[in-house]
């Protein structure tokens, strides 16, 4: 049976960039599984979720490879049939939420106009399930009389969520969904998205900077480097045994409270000139050998399993 | 005499107490750091310290001086020896300046320099916060986020402050970067020797660079404790409850879900997401004791 989703060889170039901002990245993801994908900003993890729901802007000056959501391709689908998959096929939801949702529209009125078009919910049916809704993130009924400016920033990004619940869509895409929240409502917005997982069986694709906050939920992770996947595996594998000298540099300069106080936090050094050619993450690399510079490396299986794009360490 | 010592400071907003009865010393050189979560009224206090907003109550004192009964003179002074850098570096910094005005512009403020000592240390400054002089002429758009950091934080210590505030100076940075502008910021205090208040949310951070840490809920102090006993030696519910949240997070530790207690109470501030709440909690607040010689706690539970 094929995955629910498959990207496969997708790579996405803007104009007037010497690199693909997204270059020939393969991924699968099965039906209720969470994938994370982890990388410094600027990497390609926004335009890939852009591009997965086909959003690209003007400045985009090619797309290659396919997306496959079901078995159907996802690239070059007409804009009446891509919107017919929003909500209920793929649902989205981004790290400032306040800018997805409506700012001049009260609460209660966006939920009754998206569950009215999806679910064919009449204005009474849908403020009560609304009502719901709300009461399953822990939110009080009160905010459907609210405008998102009036809510806090975790309330907002609960708010998509308790709409993700509505619309049970079989693919989420969160794009950092706890980066700008405390500790503790980021550790509630992970509990609610893991019950969406299991109750509406919702497949995640879970972006994030910090490798440590996707890994409370991911099954399996993807560590991307300038536009490619450099290490893939199973989350347990990336985090305890990581392979990749990039991955290994994202846990290690990571502010842990479990690290000796008198410890001096990792640095990954620092790029030098420009990318010639070979593995992008050459110039940076402590492990680096002189292959490096000449060819790219594959993504291929590693030692300890899961896949590696490292000449030295695969 | 301590550096800074804050006394019963109270801030009010009409109603709202953003900073409530904050009682704190700073040694010479101590960073102290400061840590809640968003709302908690840290923001408000590095303001306060830094003489941008009045206090409704309470002092602010520098060397044993209030900030509002200096002479402008002191005044002037103070303005040199406390600086403050801020969360998002690129709106703090000009964006008509070049790099290189910038961290000049305290400097002729301050110093009566003349224009070439003033492009030397400059020079110096930007090579001591790891940036290549390339950059010296060039605007901050052409910076990334970790560079903006870099020259806010130069311009900040071309003056010698003696008194540092970093207000969330890492929230917004890669968790790369954020390693390297921590580490910058650990170098330059061992040589440079000015005290902090290291504001942030991120308990890994301000645990990495803090003496002591203050843990701060609706501007009341909860928990006053030495770095290194942040992760295993938390009294307060309140600390507890961020520090099993961060390894929630982290995937380490199953957490039980509380649900907060609804209404409003005259008591302990954190009363109604406490589990230990306890009738004496609902009504009396509790007062910061101390617990070891230099671990001070504001709880009933934990006495």
């Amino acid at each position: 049976m094929e995955p629910l989703l498959v990207v496969e060889h997708f790579s996405v170039q803007y104009q007037r960039m010497d690199r693909p901002a997204v270059d020939d990245v393969s991924l699968s993801l099965n039906p209720g599984q969470v994938l994370g994908v982890v990388g410094e900003s600027g990497c390609g993890k926004t335009t890939l979720i852009k591009g997965i729901l086909g959003f690209f802007p003007h400045c985009v000056a090619g797309v290659a490879g396919s997306v496959r959501l079901e078995g159907k391709e996802l690239l070059g689908l007409p804009d009446k049939e891509r919107r017919n998959l929003l909500g209920t096929s793929m649902d989205v939801i981004a790290q400032d939420s306040g800018t997805s949702l409506n700012p001049m529209k009260r609460i209660g009125k966006q939920f009754s106009q998206i569950l009215g078009e999806k679910l064919g919910l009449s204005y009474q049916s849908s403020m009560i399930y609304a009502r719901e809704l709300l009461a399953r993130v822990n939110c009080p009924k009160e905010l459907l009389n609210r405008f998102p400016f009036q809510l806090s920033g975790g309330q907002r990004q609960r708010v998509l969520i308790a709409l993700a619940f509505a619309l049970r869509p079989k693919l989420l895409l969160a794009d950092e969904p706890t980066s700008a929240l405390d500790v503790t409502v980021q550790g509630q917005v992970l509990r609610e998205l893991e019950l969406l997982r299991r109750d509406c069986k919702s497949a995640i694709l879970l972006i994030s900077h910090n490798l440590g906050a996707v890994s409370r939920i991911a099954d399996q992770v993807a560590v991307m480097y300038q536009g490619q996947v450099v290490e893939y595996g199973e989350t347990h594998q990336v985090m305890d045994t990581p392979s990749h000298p990039y991955t290994k540099g994202l846990i290690a300069c990571v502010p842990s409270l479990s690290l000796p106080k008198s410890q001096r936090l990792y640095n990954i050094p620092q790029g030098g000139k420009e990318w010639e050619g070979g593995c992008r993450f050459a110039s940076r690399c402590p492990e680096r050998i002189p292959d490096c510079q000449r060819q790219a490396p594959q993504l291929r299986p590693g030692k300890k399993g899961g896949l590696v794009a490292c000449h030295c360490c695969g | 005499m301590p550096l800074l010592r804050l006394n019963n400071l109270c801030k009010s907003y009409g109603k709202f107490q953003a900073v409530d009865s904050f009682t704190l010393d700073l040694e010479e050189g101590e960073t102290v750091g400061l840590v809640g979560e968003s709302g908690c009224g840290k923001s408000t206090l590095a303001a306060l310290v830094m003489g941008l907003i009045r206090p409704t109550s309470g002092q602010v004192l520098f060397e044993g001086r209030d900030l509002w009964k200096m002479t402008g003179k002191e005044w002037k002074a103070y303005r040199r020896q406390a600086q403050m850098v801020f969360q998002d570096p690129s709106a703090s910094l000009s964006p008509r300046m070049t790099v290189g005005e910038s961290i000049q512009e305290p400097m002729r403020n301050f110093f009566k320099w003349s224009k070439e000592q003033r492009m030397e240390k400059a020079k110096r400054l930007m090579a001591d916060v790891g940036l290549s002089l390339e950059g010296f002429n060039r605007r901050p758009s052409a910076f990334s986020g970790g560079q903006c950091q870099r020259v806010a934080i130069a311009r900040a210590i071309g003056v010698s402050p003696r008194l540092l505030v970093l207000d969330e100076v890492t929230a917004s940075l890669d968790v790369s970067i954020q390693a390297q502008i921590l580490n910058l910021l650990a170098d330059l205090r061992k040589a440079e020797g000015f005290g902090c208040l290291f504001i942030s949310h991120d308990l890994g951070a301000v645990r990495y660079m803090s003496d002591r840490v203050v843990v701060m809920y609706l501007g009341r102090i909860m928990e006053v404790l030495p770095g290194e006993d942040l992760p295993q030696n938390a009294k307060h519910p309140y600390t507890q409850l961020l520090l099993n949240s961060m390894s929630f997070i982290e995937g380490q530790t199953a957490q039980e879900p509380f649900t907060p207690k609804e209404g409003t109470f005259q008591g302990c501030p954190f009363y109604a997401r406490c589990p230990y709440g306890m009738e004496r909690c609902k009504r009396e607040i509790p007062s910061l004791k101390s617990f070891t010689q230099n671990h001070f706690v504001a709880c009933f539970y934990n006495l």
